[in-house]
């Protein structure tokens, strides 16, 4: 059966300041969704929340995944659970190498293995093979895989840095956070044909996004579209479009006069 | 070093009855030493006499108060509970581990409470004039090598009172010649370990490299609280017993070219206090190379300073401490400019956790001769728990116009962005902390010139860190 993430009425504030306003929303394994709405309407934090961010602080709602509401857990046991993030804005962590960190998240959420012991879990190997091949499909050179994570990556590298890690750690949904922004056409071209090889029956994805441009390449089974902190709409992928060319005006205005 | 001179203080050392003059005589004639080296503790003494002792009034001393150091409960000599042994294999493992057995080694000395115990020389190095021995056979071997540079122009008993105790008292550490361009590629390895309560040492190590010589020591500093027993993690009575004192001095002799590398791995037991006075003099062009591990004792207070005297000359510092428990490590280093287009380039990074403390203080110092010289020193700080406190405290002092100097501090938290990223990961909190630290520590491993070095403070890093081993 396939797995399914469901939010429910998920209410978030951030430094006394309540953010998401009863969300709605459910993504199951193999579907694409897209999440498009104004800077600020609360999309990041929808997914730092998703990913149990401490800085966000959930008030009320709950998100269900495999049978647990998963607001109780640890990030590190969410993304065990099979959740990932790829982040709008990736961390540099220097002095930590890209492989040795691959290597440590493989173990933890595929071997089984969480104590950050570099033996064990996943043979190296099979490591090995698998870091190249899903370096390849992204297009990336060998030496990042040296290099420290995220460390002096430019913006479009640390976006294709994220795809690998959701690549190697292969969850059943993953957010993706504009991971289209500060890609050139080449890039984003090379990211989505990557997220269409790992999508498929058994990721369901959440791509948070401005623009129609990414929805080009992957397409959605569902648009919704988010307007201070709540979901006022949703619709297939002809809602993008239209969003596109209208902006969200009516939208915002809508959910000024509704409230 | 600024001393204030007070009459009402008395002084702790002379007090204690343990380290008196005729003590400094008994040792030079049981050691059956020749009138000059005699005559060289007796000046020493005679400095540590007048030298008042330091104190939280002293400038560089403000951060490190030295008081619940029990002068008398320390021996000024004790014996080694370690035979001498012919054969590395002999010899405890804890001694073996720290020479690095099963590496290649230039040589290989053992020290136990100032006593050799073990040491070897690599074949051909001998015939092409290499001395690499204890300092107290040096003395009786080499008397016109130490005569002339034993404490003579690079550290003096005047620099301080733990250099003139030492000067008085010394016993045991390496010395080392490398004749004009001779090109040494294995370090020599020392390994200087400490037994018993109560005991006091006073190593001291010379380092003469002329012309072009090309050369690298390696030295570790173990501790045993029991002889022959492992070393024992009981915290500390309250009144001082069980403490034990390491007074060393490491003096360094860069010639015209040559190549100085000089590691320390200190791993002394909790119940150490530890006193340094290590110097490189830089002739012409030469480099120096400090590779340090500050990870034991009880309180450390280490002076590493460079003298660059020759045009061109350079010193480069990779260090890494990391404080825990009670622990206090205090470092101090001096880069001073003084020949044409010296260079600098020194990096201290250092974690504290539990009720540790660090301080560090460095000083790039630029006389007027010192024209284009380039100076670069950064210290970072890792506090990992809310108890611990690092000072960080770099200076400039620039008297010449064409150069460029510049120094960094940071005392600082893990990020919790950075945990929480890793957690994103499936990594577990715990983990992601010690891979965070690893990190922090890692620009400095990346510039260690010595892997069996870096190997061991990688190590003793996770180990500080608690988890599995790796
Ligand atoms: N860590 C934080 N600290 C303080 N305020 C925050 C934090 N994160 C988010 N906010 C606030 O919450 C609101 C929603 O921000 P969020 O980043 O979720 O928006 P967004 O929809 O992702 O915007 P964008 O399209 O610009 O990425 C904003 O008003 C923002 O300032
Ligand atoms: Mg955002």
């Amino acid at each position: 059966m396939a797995s399914t993430l469901t939010i429910k009425d998920l209410r978030v504030s951030v430094e006394g300041k309540l953010i998401l306003k009863g969300l709605n929303l459910e993504v199951k394994q193999g579907e694409i969704h897209a999440l498009m709405g104004p800077n600020g309407s609360g999309k990041s934090t929808l997914a730092y929340s998703l990913m149990g961010h401490p800085k966000y602080k959930v008030e009320g709602g709950e998100v269900w995944f495999k049978g647990q509401n998963i607001l109780e857990l640890a990030p590190d046991e969410r993304a065990r659970l099979g959740l990932f993030l790829a982040f709008q804005y990736p961390i540099a962590i220097p002095g930590v190498s890209m492989a040795n960190f691959l290597r440590t998240a493989v173990n933890a959420v595929k071997g089984g293995k969480t104590n950050g012991n570099g033996g064990g879990g996943i043979p190296i190997a099979e490591f090995r093979k698998m870091l190249t091949e899903k370096m390849e499909l992204l297009q990336m050179d060998k030496s990042f895989a040296r290099r420290y994570l995220n460390d002096g990556f430019s913006g479009g590298e640390k976006k294709r840095a994220e795809i690998l890690q959701m690549a190697m750690l292969e969850p059943e949904i993953a957010i993706l956070d504009e991971t289209d922004s500060g890609l050139d056409i080449d890039a984003l071209r090379i990211v989505s044909e990557g997220v269409n090889t790992l999508a498929g029956p058994h990721m369901g994805v959440l791509i948070i996004t401005h623009y129609q441009r990414i929805l080009n390449y992957v397409k959605p089974d569902f648009v919704h579209v988010m307007v201070d902190g709540q979901i006022i709409a949703s619709g297939g992928s002809e809602l993008a479009h239209q969003l596109e060319a209208e902006g969200y005006d009516r939208y915002v205005k809508q959910a000024a006069g509704g409230s | 070093m600024t001393s204030q001179r007070n009459t009402t203080t008395k002084d702790p050392t002379i007090e204690a009855g343990v380290f008196t003059r005729d003590a400094a005589t008994a040792l030079s004639e049981r050691l059956n030493e020749p009138a000059w080296m005699k005559e060289k503790r007796q000046v020493a003494w005679s400095i540590f006499e007048e030298t008042p002792m330091p104190t939280t009034s002293d400038e560089d001393w403000r951060r490190t108060d030295i008081r619940p150091l029990k002068w008398d409960r320390l021996r000024p000599f004790a014996e080694s509970s370690v035979k001498p042994a012919s054969q590395l294999a002999d010899l405890p493992d804890y001694l073996r581990a720290a020479l690095d057995e099963g590496q290649e080694a230039a040589g290989r000395l053992a020290l136990v409470n100032g006593q050799v115990v073990y040491h070897e020389l690599a074949e051909g190095l001998a015939a092409q004039g290499v001395i690499f021995t204890d300092m107290n056979t040096a003395v009786r071997e080499h008397p016109d090598l130490v005569q002339k540079y034993f404490m003579t122009e690079c550290v003096a008993p005047s620099d301080g009172k733990f250099a003139a105790l030492n000067g008085a008292f010394w016993q045991g550490g390496t010395f080392i010649y490398v004749p004009e361009e001779v090109e040494i590629k294995q370090p020599f390895q020392v390994v200087i370990a400490l037994e018993g309560e109560g005991t006091a040492i006073f190593p001291h190590t010379l380092i003469v490299a002329e012309r072009f010589a090309n050369v690298t020591c390696i030295e570790e500093t173990v501790s045993r609280r029991d002889a022959g027993l492992s070393h024992g993690d009981a915290s500390l009575s309250p009144d001082g017993g069980g403490q034990a004192l390491n007074d060393g001095v490491v003096e360094i002799i860069a010639g015209d070219g040559a190549q100085v590398r000089y590691a320390e791995v200190q791993r002394w037991g909790d119940n150490v206090f530890n006193f340094n006075t290590k110097r490189a003099i830089h002739r012409p062009d030469s480099v120096v190379v400090w590779e340090m591990g500050q990870l034991g004792s009880r309180l450390t207070k280490t002076y590493v300073d460079d003298i660059l005297t020759g045009n061109g000359s350079f010193a480069k510092f990779n260090g890494v401490y990391f404080a825990s428990g009670k622990q206090h490590i205090d470092l101090d280093t001096l880069a001073h400019h003084i020949g044409r287009g010296t260079g600098g380039d020194l990096l201290l990074k250092g974690a504290v956790k539990d009720n540790a403390r660090a301080v560090f203080q460095g000083m790039i110092r630029i006389d007027p001769t010192g024209q284009q010289t380039d100076s670069y020193l950064k210290n970072d700080n890792l506090l990992l728990s809310d108890h611990t406190r690092a000072d960080s405290i770099p200076s400039l002092k620039i008297d010449a116009n064409d150069v460029r100097a510049s120094h960094g501090a940071t005392v600082g938290r893990i990020d919790e962005e950075h945990i929480f990223y890793l957690q994103s990961r499936g990594i577990p909190r715990d983990v992601a902390v010690r891979i965070i630290v690893k990190g922090f520590f890692a620009s400095v491993f990346d510039r260690m010139s010595q892997e069996r070095v870096r190997e061991k403070l990688a190590a003793a890093v996770s180990a500080k860190l608690g988890g599995p081993r790796d």
